[in-house]
C-alpha cells in the first residue's frame, strides 16, 4: 500500500531576538516532539504519514526567506499559528508575514485547516479572544477551515516555571490541541471548532508582585534608578 | 491644536485619498493644524518584545528608527487619527508596526481596572484622543466588529469609525469623536 503524506506546518511567531526565551518557539518545539511521537499514532491508519515543519517567522523575515516559507505554508494540510498577543491582536511581524503570504497565494488550493495558540503576559487568557478571531478571519479569507486552539494567560512565567505543578494544566491544554490536530490530520476527519483557555493555577496578586518587582530588578541591572523608570521624554 | 494623521502608503487607494481629504477638511474646520505621516513598508522595525523601552531607555524605544519621531508626534498632539486599512479584521502590517511600538508610552507594571481586567499604567498624565478609521474594499460585518472590539474592548479614550463608503456618515461619526487629550487610565 502506498503511503500518503500530510503536511503540518507550525508557524512560530515570537518577535523576540532570543528565541530560547520565546514562548511561541518553546511551544512549537513541544508540538514538533508530540506530533513526531510514533507512540501517539492512531492504529487505524496505515497509509497516511505526517510531515511536520516549523517556520520561524522572525528568522524567515530577517533572512529574506519568506518565499520558501510561503510555499511550505501553501502546501500545508494543517497550519498552527503560535504567537504572543501584541496590542490585543497579532504582532506586527506575523501580520506582515501573513499579509505578504496572501499576496503570493490568495487562497488554499486544497482542503486545509488552521489552529492557533495565543499567549499573553496578562493573567487573563480571555484577552486573547480577538486575536483568535483574527486567525479565524485569516482562515476564512484564504479558504481554510478554522478549528480553534488554545488561549493562554500568564505567559510570562511559562518557560521559567515550566516544571512547576501549577503550570501542568497549561501544558495539558497545549498537548490536547496537538493531539486533536494529529488525530484530525491522520484520520482526515471533520472536526468542529474548539477554543479552550487556560492560565497557570497561580494567584493573580502574586503574579503582579513578581512581575512588578521583576521590572524594577531589570531596570537596576541596567543601572537605572527606580524613579527613572517613570521618565516622560515626550513633553508638549 | 495639533492633529497627527497616520496612514499606510502600501494601501494608497482612491478611497484612502478621499478619506484623507475628508479628515483633513474636518480637522481644519475644527482649527487643528494637521501633521501627516505616511507609513511605508520597511520604514519601521517590528517590536521585538525586548522591553528595553521600560527598563533600559524608559519611555523611548531602544531601536532609534522613525518611531522616535512618530511617538513624539503622537504624544505631543491633541488627537491622533489612524487611517487604517483593515486586514483580517485587524490593522494592516505597516500600521501594526507603529502601533506595537507605542509600548514605551506606557509603564511596565501591572494594575487592575475597575472591571477586574489587567492593564499597564499610563506613563503620562494625559494622552491624545485616538481615532481609528478603518477602511477596506470588501469588509464584512464580522471584520468591522472585530476591528471595533480590538480597539475599544480593552482601552478607553479610543474612537472607532468604519468606512462604508458614505462620506456624510464619516463626517457625522467624526462629530461624535472625542478630540481632546484625556487623562486617567488607558
Amino acid at each position: 500500500m502506498s503511503e500518503s503524506i500530510k503536511n503540518i506546518v507550525l508557524v512560530s511567531a515570537s518577535p523576540k531576538v532570543d528565541q530560547d526565551w520565546a514562548v511561541s518557539s518553546f511551544l512549537a518545539k513541544r508540538g514538533e516532539l508530540l506530533l513526531n511521537d510514533k507512540t501517539l499514532d492512531f492504529k487505524a491508519i496505515a497509509d497516511i504519514a505526517i510531515d511536520v515543519k516549523t517556520i520561524y517567522v522572525r528568522s524567515s523575515l530577517m533572512h529574506h526567506k519568506t518565499e520558501q516559507a510561503f510555499d511550505e505554508l501553501q502546501s500545508a494540510d494543517a497550519i498552527v499559528l503560535i504567537f504572543p498577543l501584541y496590542f490585543f491582536c497579532m504582532p506586527a511581524m506575523l501580520t506582515r508575514f501573513l499579509q505578504d503570504f496572501v499576496v503570493k497565494y490568495l487562497s488554499a488550493t486544497h482542503v486545509a485547516s488552521v489552529y492557533a495558540i495565543v499567549n499573553c503576559g496578562f493573567p487573563e487568557p480571555e484577552i486573547n479572544q480577538e486575536a483568535m478571531r483574527v486567525v479565524e478571519c485569516f482562515a476564512q479569507q484564504t479558504g481554510r477551515v478554522f478549528l480553534g486552539g488554545v488561549m493562554i494567560g500568564g505567559g510570562g512565567m511559562l518557560i521559567g516555571a515550566q516544571a512547576a505543578p501549577f503550570m501542568r494544566p497549561v501544558f495539558e491544554h497545549v498537548d490536547d490541541l496537538f493531539s486533536r490536530l494529529k488525530r484530525n490530520t491522520l484520520l482526515e476527519q471533520q472536526d468542529t471548532m474548539l477554543i479552550t483557555q487556560i492560565a497557570p493555577k497561580f494567584p493573580k496578586w502574586l503574579y503582579f508582585v513578581g512581575g512588578n518587582s521583576g521590572w524594577k530588578s531589570m531596570a537596576r541591572r541596567n543601572k537605572l534608578k527606580i524613579r527613572e523608570i517613570y521618565r516622560q521624554p515626550y513633553q508638549r | 491644536m495639533q492633529a497627527y494623521l497616520i496612514s499606510d502608503g502600501e494601501f494608497s487607494t482612491k478611497r484612502q485619498i478621499e478619506l484623507k481629504d475628508i479628515l483633513k477638511g474636518y480637522l481644519a474646520a475644527c482649527n487643528f493644524s494637521v501633521l501627516e505621516k505616511i507609513l511605508q513598508p520597511d520604514e519601521l522595525a517590528f517590536c521585538r518584545g525586548c522591553f528595553d523601552c521600560w527598563v533600559k531607555t524608559p519611555g523611548e524605544c531602544a531601536m532609534r528608527d522613525g518611531i522616535v519621531e512618530i511617538n513624539r508626534a503622537c504624544m505631543t498632539s491633541d488627537v491622533v487619527v489612524y487611517l487604517c486599512p483593515v486586514v483580517f479584521g485587524q490593522f494592516s502590517a505597516n500600521m501594526k508596526f507603529a502601533i506595537d511600538r507605542w509600548l514605551p508610552n506606557m509603564l511596565p507594571f501591572f494594575m487592575t481596572r475597575k472591571d477586574g481586567s489587567t492593564m499597564h499604567p499610563p506613563r503620562y498624565p494625559d494622552y491624545p484622543a485616538q481615532i481609528f478609521l478603518g477602511y477596506g474594499e470588501t469588509l464584512s460585518e464580522s471584520e468591522m466588529q472585530l476591528f471595533t472590539d480590538i480597539n475599544k474592548k480593552h482601552r478607553s479614550s479610543v474612537s472607532v469609525i468604519l468606512d462604508r463608503g458614505d462620506d456624510e456618515e464619516i463626517c457625522s461619526a467624526l462629530g461624535g469623536c472625542e478630540m481632546r487629550r484625556a487623562g486617567g487610565v488607558l
